[in-house]
C-alpha cells in the first residue's frame, strides 16, 4: 500500500501541475467562478487521464506513476510552463490573502456557523468513508462492478455480464477508478463523490454572487444546499448524481454570468468561460444523459437573466475575444482550451459511439419511445417520452413532496431527499423571493423548466428523485436571497432566523449521521474490522449473506462462477482488494444438471454462485434440485454449488 | 406605516412561514431522528440505557 500511496502521488501531482496549468490559461475575472474553474479541472483532468490509459489497456499504477513522472518533466523542460509552475506559490500567497480578506468581511455569526459546519462535516465524511464499504444498489449492481473488472483487466471494456447496465455511460466510474486504483482496495472509493460536493456547494456560492448576492448571503446559500440529505447521502453512497448537480450548477452559474455582466476587468475576458462550459456539458453527457433535459431549464435561466439584465450583457463580444485569445494564446490558452475540448469530447461521446458500433443503439441497454412508439429498440426497457409519463411523475412528485411516505434513505425511494432546510426555511423563502426578486423568479423559472422536462422521460419509479438533487439549490439561493434582503442587519429577525437555520441544518445533519439506513450493530461489526478487511460482501443488512459465505469457501487463487439477474449485486464477490475472479455461467431454460456442471467447467472453475433475490427463482429451484440429486452439483454452502464427478 | 416598519413586519411574516414550515415538516422525519439519537446513545453510551 506504501508503494501504492507513492505512485498515486507521483500520477497525482502530474494532474494537479496539469489542472493548475489549465486553470490558469482558462481563468475569468471572478474569483468565485475561477473557484470553480480548477475544482471542475482537478475532476476532468483525472478522469480523461484514466479514460486514455484505460482504452490503451495501462491501467496499472506503476505506468501511470510513469506517465506522470515524464509529463511532470515535460513541464519543467518547458520554458513557459515552468516558470508559470514556479510563480504558483507567489499565486498560492495571494490566493490566502485574497481567502483572508473574503472571510475577514463575513458576520462573525456566519463565520462560527461555517467553521463548525466545516469541521462537523469532514468528521462525518472521513467516519462514513472509512467506517462503511460500499453499499447502495446502483454501485453494487453496475457503477462498481465495472470500476472492479477494469481495474483487473487494466482496460476500459466491456465484459460478459447479465448486467446489462455495465453499458451506460461511466464517466464517474472513470474518476472513482483514481481512488481505488493505486491503493488496490476499496478502503476510500466513496472519497470519488466528495470533489463534486464540493463543486456543487461552491457553484452555489458562485450563483449567489453572480445574481448580485453579498458574501454572506451566498455563503449562506451554500451551506443550506450543502446540508441537503439527498446530496449528503449520494456524495458518499458512490453514485453519480453528485456530479450531474455540481455540473448543473456549474454551468449555471458560469452561463448566468455570461448573460448578466457586461463589464469585465481590463486585460481579461471570458473565453476561458465558455470553454469550460462546453466542457462541463460533455463531461455530464458522458455521465448521464440527462443532461439534455437540464439543458432546457440551463437556456430558460440564460435567456430570462439576459433579458432581465436589460441587454446589458456583453456576450456578444465573446467570439472576438475567443478568437483573440486562440490568435495571441496567451498564457497557453490554445492548448489549454484545445487539450480540454479534446478530452471532455473523448469523455462525451466515448460510451455513446462505442455501444452505437457494438449494439447498433448509441444508449444500449436503453431505448427511447415517443408516444408509446418504439424510436429506439431497447435491450432492457425504454426510456419513455411522452405526456403520460410526465402526470405520472408529476403525481408521484405531488405525493413525495414534503418526504411525508417515509425516512429519506441513500435510493431515496418515495422521498425527494430534499430535507428540513429546503422545506421548512426554502419554501416560505421561495414564495417570498419570487414576489420581491427578479434574480429568484428567473432560477425559478430554470428550475422548473428542467425538472418538468426530466418529468417527460424519466420512467416513473419510487426512487426517481434522485435525478433532481440539484433542485434544493433554488431554495437555498431563495434562503440566501431572503437572509439579504430581509433579515440582515435586524438583530431579532436575524437572530430567530439564525436559531431556525441551525436547528434545520443540525437536523438535516443529524438524520444523515447513519445514511438513516444503518443500525449501530451494523456499525459495531463494521467497526470491529480492520479498515482493510470491511467487505460490502460483511454488510448483512444490504447484501445476502450468500455472498460472505461464499467469499469464505472460494479462494482469490480459484475464479468464481456466477449466475445472477440483470439486476443482481456483483460487486462485493470481487472482493474489497479486486482479488476474486469471476465469470459468468449463463443457464438457459432447460438445462440439465450435468449440463450445467459442463457450463461452469468450460469457464475454468468449479464454483457456482447464486443468490435469493439476486438470481432467477427457476435457477435457484433447479439448481436446488440438482444438489438433492447429488449427481454432478453440491451444494457447499447456502448460495454456493460446486461440481464434483464421481 | 413607514418603509422600514413594512420591511420588519415583512421579515416576521418570512419568519412565521419558516417555522411553519419547519413544523409541517417535522412530521413523520423528526420521529426518524430521535430514534436515530436514541440508536446513537446506545452506541456510544450503552450502559446508559441498560
Amino acid at each position: 500500500m506504501v508503494l501504492g500511496f507513492v505512485a498515486w502521488s507521483v500520477a497525482g501531482a502530474f494532474v494537479l501541475a496539469v489542472s493548475y496549468l489549465a486553470a490558469r490559461a482558462l481563468r475569468t475575472d471572478r474569483p468565485s467562478l475561477n473557484a470553480l474553474i480548477f475544482i471542475f479541472l482537478t475532476i476532468l483532468v483525472p478522469t480523461a487521464f484514466l479514460m486514455l490509459a484505460g482504452l490503451a489497456g495501462i491501467l496499472r499504477p506503476w505506468l501511470l506513476a510513469a506517465i506522470g513522472a515524464a509529463g511532470l518533466a515535460a513541464i519543467l523542460v518547458v520554458a513557459r510552463t515552468r516558470r508559470e509552475l514556479c510563480e504558483m506559490r507567489a499565486g498560492a500567497g495571494g490566493a490566502w490573502a485574497l481567502a483572508r480578506s473574503w472571510w475577514a468581511s463575513l458576520p462573525l455569526g456566519l463565520r462560527w456557523l461555517t467553521a463548525i459546519a466545516l469541521a462537523l462535516s469532514a468528521a462525518r465524511f472521513t467516519f462514513l468513508v472509512l467506517a462503511l464499504p460500499p453499499f447502495t444498489w446502483d454501485s453494487l449492481t453496475y457503477h462498481l462492478t465495472n470500476v472492479a473488472e477494469w481495474i483487473q483487466r487494466g482496460r476500459i471494456t466491456t465484459f460478459d455480464t447479465p448486467v446489462d447496465r455495465i453499458w451506460s455511460p461511466a464517466n464517474y466510474e472513470v474518476f472513482a477508478v483514481w481512488f481505488v486504483l493505486f491503493l488496490k482496495h476499496d478502503v476510500i472509493i466513496e472519497v470519488a463523490g466528495l470533489p463534486a460536493y464540493l463543486l456543487a456547494c461552491a457553484a452555489v456560492y458562485a450563483i449567489g454572487r453572480t445574481l448580485s448576492l453579498g458574501r454572506g448571503a451566498s455563503l449562506l446559500a451554500a451551506l443550506a444546499y450543502a446540508s441537503t440529505p439527498a446530496l449528503l447521502l449520494a456524495t458518499t453512497a458512490t453514485k453519480n448524481d453528485p456530479i450531474m448537480a455540481a455540473l448543473f450548477l456549474m454551468m449555471l452559474a458560469l452561463g448566468l454570468d455570461l448573460a448578466v455582466r457586461s463589464e469585465v476587468e481590463p486585460g481579461r475576458d471570458r473565453a476561458g468561460q465558455v470553454v469550460v462550459l462546453a466542457a462541463a456539458w460533455l463531461l455530464a453527457l458522458g455521465t448521464k444523459p440527462y443532461v439534455i433535459h437540464l439543458t432546457v431549464g440551463l437556456v430558460v435561466a440564460w435567456v430570462l437573466a439576459y433579458l432581465a439584465a436589460g441587454r446589458r450583457a456583453g456576450w456578444r463580444t465573446l467570439p472576438g475575444a475567443l478568437l483573440l485569445r486562440l490568435r495571441g494564446n496567451p498564457q497557453g490558452f490554445r492548448w489549454a482550451a484545445g487539450a480540454l475540448l479534446t478530452g471532455a469530447l473523448l469523455l462525451g461521446s466515448y460510451w455513446y459511439l462505442r455501444n452505437w458500433a457494438v449494439t447498433g443503439n448509441p444508449f444500449y441497454p436503453y431505448g427511447l419511445a415517443v408516444e408509446g412508439a418504439e424510436v429506439i429498440a431497447s435491450a432492457e426497457k425504454a426510456t419513455p417520452f411522452d405526456l403520460t409519463n410526465f402526470l405520472a411523475n408529476l403525481r408521484s412528485f405531488l405525493e413525495r413532496f414534503g418526504d411525508k411516505q417515509q425516512r429519506i434513505m441513500p435510493d431515496l425511494p418515495y422521498t425527494t431527499g430534499w430535507g428540513w432546510v429546503a422545506y421548512g426555511l426554502g419554501l416560505p423563502a421561495l414564495v417570498w423571493g419570487t414576489v420581491r426578486r427578479w434574480s429568484v423568479r428567473l432560477l425559478l423559472a430554470g428550475f422548473a423548466a428542467a425538472l418538468l422536462v426530466l418529468f417527460f422521460s424519466s420512467p416513473d419509479s419510487p426512487w426517481n428523485m434522485r435525478y433532481a438533487i440539484w433542485f434544493p439549490a433554488l431554495m437555498a439561493l431563495a434562503i440566501g436571497s431572503a437572509f439579504e434582503g430581509l433579515f440582515s442587519g435586524r438583530r431579532w429577525p436575524s437572530l430567530a432566523f439564525g436559531a431556525l437555520f441551525v436547528a434545520a441544518s443540525g437536523a438535516n445533519f443529524l438524520m444523515m449521521l447513519n445514511y438513516n439506513a444503518f443500525s449501530p450493530a451494523a456499525f459495531q461489526a463494521m467497526l470491529s474490522l480492520p479498515a482493510r478487511e470491511r467487505e460490502s460482501a460483511d454488510l448483512e443488512s444490504k447484501v445476502p449473506e450468500e455472498y460472505r459465505l461464499a467469499l469464505e469457501i472460494v479462494t482469490s487463487d480459484d475464479r468464481m462462477g456466477y449466475n445472477v439477474h440483470g439486476n443482481g449485486f456483483l460487486y462485493p464477490l470481487y472482493r474489497a482488494d479486486y482479488s476474486q475472479h469471476l465469470v459468468y455461467v449463463p443457464i438457459p431454460q432447460g438445462s440439465t444438471c450435468a449440463g450445467i456442471a459442463d457450463a461452469i467447467e468450460a469457464r475454468g472453475t468449479r464454483y457456482l454462485f447464486v443468490a435469493p433475490e439476486h438470481t432467477e427463482d427457476w435457477i435457484l429451484s433447479l439448481l436446488n434440485q440438482c444438489a438433492t440429486e447429488k449427481d454432478v452439483l453440491r451444494e457447499r454452502v447456502r448460495g454456493l454449488y460446486v461440481v464434483k464427478r464421481q | 406605516m413607514s418603509s422600514s416598519g413594512s420591511r420588519a413586519l415583512e421579515a416576521w411574516l418570512v419568519l412565521v412561514g419558516m417555522l411553519a414550515g419547519t413544523a409541517w415538516y417535522a412530521w413523520p422525519q423528526l420521529g426518524h431522528t430521535i430514534q436515530l439519537l436514541r440508536s446513537l446513545i446506545q452506541l456510544l453510551f450503552p450502559f446508559a440505557l441498560e
